[in-house]
C-alpha cells in the first residue's frame, strides 16, 4: 500500500518542474496563509478565510498551465516516452489523479490554518486567550469543509476547463472567471443551518468534476494512438 | 525527346524491370515480422506488404523525407495504433504489441521526446517508473560517458536546456540503461557530431555483441555513410513502400558502380539503373545481372558503397526527381 502511493507520488512529481514545485507547493501556499493571517489579524476575523478561498482557485488553474496545460487539445502533450512503456498511460492517470488529491490537501491545509486564525481572532478579540471557540463543533468544521469543497470544486472545474487549451491566456482567462464563481458561490453560506447538505453536495460536485478531468485527460491521450 | 524525359523512360524501364527481378532475401532468424502493414493520411499511404527484421544484426531503414519512416517505426514500437496488418514480436504466437513486448524494446524519437521541464534526473527517474529493466547506475555511467550534464554532470539540467545532440545522447543513455532485446532508433545519427556519430556505432556494435545473436537494432537515417561500417541489412522505403532491402554484402554484389566515357554515356544509360553525367564521362549504378549490357563499352566497375545505393535506388523511385 505505501509502496503503491510511494509509486503514485512519483509518477505525478515527474510531471513537476522545479519551478512548478517552487511556485505551488512553496510560495503560492505561503502567500495564501501569510494573506490569509494579515487580514484576519487586521480586518476582520473571516475576511482571510474568504479571500483566501476566492484567490485559491485562480492560482490552481493558472499554475496548471505548467503541469498538463492543453492535455485535452486536438495535439496533446507529446507523451512518446509513455507511450512506449505498457506502463505510461497507468504513470499519466497516477499523476492526473495525485494532482487532485494535492489540490485538494492543498486546499484542506491552507483554508485549516486561515480558519484557525480566523477562530483565534475571533476569540482573542471577544474573550481573550484561550481555546478558540467554534473551531472544534460540528458547524465550525462544516464550514471549514464548505470553504475547501468550494474552493477544490471551482478549482478541478476551471483547470478542466483550461486544459482544452494549452495558451496560458485560456487559464487565466478561466481562472478569473473562478475567482468570480467562487465568490458567487459563497452566498451559500446564507444556508449556514443546511452546511452538512450543502457539503455533501459539493463533495459529490467535486468527486464527479475530478472524475471527468482524469477520464476527459485519459482519452484525450490514448486517442492520439490513433491520430484523432 | 528532351534529355529529361529521356532518361525518365530509361529509368522507368530498368525501374520496372528491376521490380520485376526484386527477391525478398532469406532471413534465417526474425526479430519482427509485418504482414500487409497500412496505413493512411492524407495524401500519403504506408503499404507494407511484409517486412522481416533479422535478429541480431543492425537493420538501416532509409529513404528520403516523408517516404514514411517515422510511420513505420511509431507503429513497430506502439506509439501509432491506428493501422491495419499484423506485427509479431520476437518469439511471440500472438501478434500486436503488449506493455511486455515494450519492455523488450528500447525506442528514441525525434522532437519533443521527453518533457522539456524534465531534468536528466527526472528521465532517470521516470524511466524507473516506466521499465522494470532499467539500471540506475548503468544509465548514470553512460551519460557521463557522453558528457551529457556538462563535465560536472549537472543532473538539475533540464531536456529544454539541452543541445539537439545532447538530447539524443539522453535518449540514448535511457535506453541502453535497460536491459533490452531491440532497440529502434529514429534518426539516431542526425543531431550528433561526426564524433559521436562513431561512438554511435560503436555503441550499436557493442549492443549486439552483449546479446551474442539475442539483440536486435532498427534504425532510420540519412546519414547513411557515416552509419555504413554498422549496417549490417539494409532497407530502402520511399512512399511508404520498401522499393529494396538486403544484407549490405549482398546488396554490394547485386549493384555495380559504373564510370565511363561521355561517348559511352547514351548507350549505357539505357542499361544502368541510375546515372549521372559529367564533363569528364558518366557514373551510375547497374544491377550486376545486366553488365552484360555494357559489353564493348569502355568502363571501369567498381563496388557501390550502401550510400552510393540508396541514393540510387531513391533517385530511381523518388517522385521529386520526376518533377524536377
Amino acid at each position: 500500500m505505501v509502496c503503491r502511493m510511494k509509486k503514485r507520488i512519483k509518477s505525478y512529481l515527474v510531471f513537476t518542474g522545479l519551478w512548478y514545485r517552487i511556485v505551488v507547493y512553496l510560495l503560492a501556499p505561503l502567500a495564501m496563509v501569510g494573506l490569509g493571517l494579515w487580514m484576519e489579524a487586521n480586518v476582520q476575523s473571516g475576511t482571510g478565510l474568504i479571500l483566501v478561498a476566492v484567490l485559491l482557485p485562480p492560482v490552481e488553474i493558472i499554475s496548471d498551465n505548467g503541469l498538463f496545460g492543453g492535455i485535452q487539445t486536438k495535439d496533446s502533450l507529446r507523451l512518446e516516452f509513455l507511450k512506449t512503456s505498457g506502463r505510461g498511460m497507468d504513470v499519466l492517470k497516477s499523476a492526473l489523479r495525485m494532482d487532485l488529491l494535492r489540490k485538494f490537501l492543498s486546499a484542506l491545509g491552507i483554508l485549516a490554518l486561515c480558519r484557525l486564525a480566523a477562530g483565534l481572532a475571533g476569540r482573542w478579540t471577544a474573550k481573550g486567550a484561550g481555546a478558540p471557540e467554534g473551531m472544534v463543533s460540528a458547524s465550525g468544521m462544516g464550514i471549514l469543509l464548505y470553504f475547501v469543497l468550494l474552493s477544490y470544486f471551482v478549482s478541478t472545474l476551471g483547470t478542466f476547463l483550461s486544459r482544452f487549451g494549452d495558451m496560458l491566456w485560456i487559464n487565466l482567462l478561466v481562472g478569473y472567471g473562478a475567482m468570480f464563481f467562487t465568490a458567487f458561490g459563497l452566498i451559500l453560506l446564507n444556508l449556514a443551518d443546511y452546511i452538512l447538505v450543502i457539503d455533501i453536495l459539493l463533495a459529490i460536485l467535486g468527486m464527479g468534476i475530478s472524475a471527468l478531468a482524469v477520464r476527459v485527460a485519459m482519452k484525450r491521450v490514448e486517442r492520439s494512438y490513433y491520430d484523432k | 525527346m528532351t534529355r529529361i524525359d529521356e532518361k525518365e523512360t530509361i529509368t522507368k524501364q530498368n525501374i520496372e524491370k528491376q521490380n520485376n527481378e526484386i527477391q525478398k532475401p532469406k532471413i534465417r532468424e526474425t526479430v519482427l515480422q509485418a504482414r500487409n502493414l497500412h496505413k493512411k493520411y492524407k495524401g500519403f499511404a504506408l503499404s507494407v506488404p511484409q517486412l522481416s527484421l533479422p535478429k541480431g544484426f543492425a537493420t538501416a531503414l532509409i529513404g528520403e523525407n516523408g517516404a514514411g519512416k517515422t510511420t513505420l517505426l511509431n507503429i513497430l514500437t506502439g506509439i501509432r495504433l491506428d493501422y491495419k496488418g499484423e506485427i509479431s514480436y520476437f518469439d511471440r504466437q500472438e501478434t500486436g504489441i503488449s506493455g511486455e513486448v515494450q519492455e523488450q524494446i528500447g525506442y528514441t524519437g525525434p522532437g519533443c521526446y521527453f518533457l522539456p521541464q524534465w531534468t536528466i534526473r527526472q528521465v532517470e527517474e521516470v524511466s524507473g517508473l516506466l521499465f522494470a529493466n532499467f539500471h540506475q547506475d548503468r544509465y548514470r555511467a553512460i551519460c557521463e560517458e557522453l558528457g551529457i550534464g556538462g563535465s560536472g554532470m549537472d543532473v538539475t539540467k533540464q531536456v529544454k536546456s539541452l543541445s539537439d545532440g545532447n538530447r539524443m545522447k539522453l535518449m540514448l543513455a535511457a535506453v541502453l540503461a535497460r536491459d533490452t532485446r531491440l532497440l529502434i532508433l529514429d534518426e539516431p545519427a542526425s543531431p550528433l557530431d561526426p564524433l559521436m556519430r562513431d561512438r554511435l556505432c560503436d555503441m550499436i556494435r557493442e549492443y549486439l555483441e552483449q546479446g551474442d545473436g539475442e539483440k536486435t537494432v532498427f534504425f532510420s537515417t540519412h546519414n547513411i555513410a557515416d552509419m555504413e561500417n554498422v549496417t549490417d541489412y539494409a532497407i530502402i522505403l520511399e512512399h511508404g513502400n520498401i522499393v529494396e532491402e538486403g544484407f549490405v554484402e549482398d546488396l554490394k554484389e547485386k549493384y555495380v558502380l559504373v564510370k565511363g566515357e561521355t561517348a559511352d554515356a547514351e548507350q549505357a544509360g539505357k542499361i544502368l539503373f541510375t546515372m549521372n553525367r559529367s564533363a569528364y564521362g558518366f557514373e551510375g549504378i547497374c544491377l550486376a545481372q545486366n553488365l552484360d549490357g555494357l559489353a564493348g563499352m569502355d568502363v571501369s566497375l567498381e563496388t557501390p558503397s550502401l550510400s552510393q545505393i540508396s541514393v540510387a535506388v531513391m533517385k530511381a523511385n523518388t517522385k521529386l526527381a520526376k518533377r524536377a
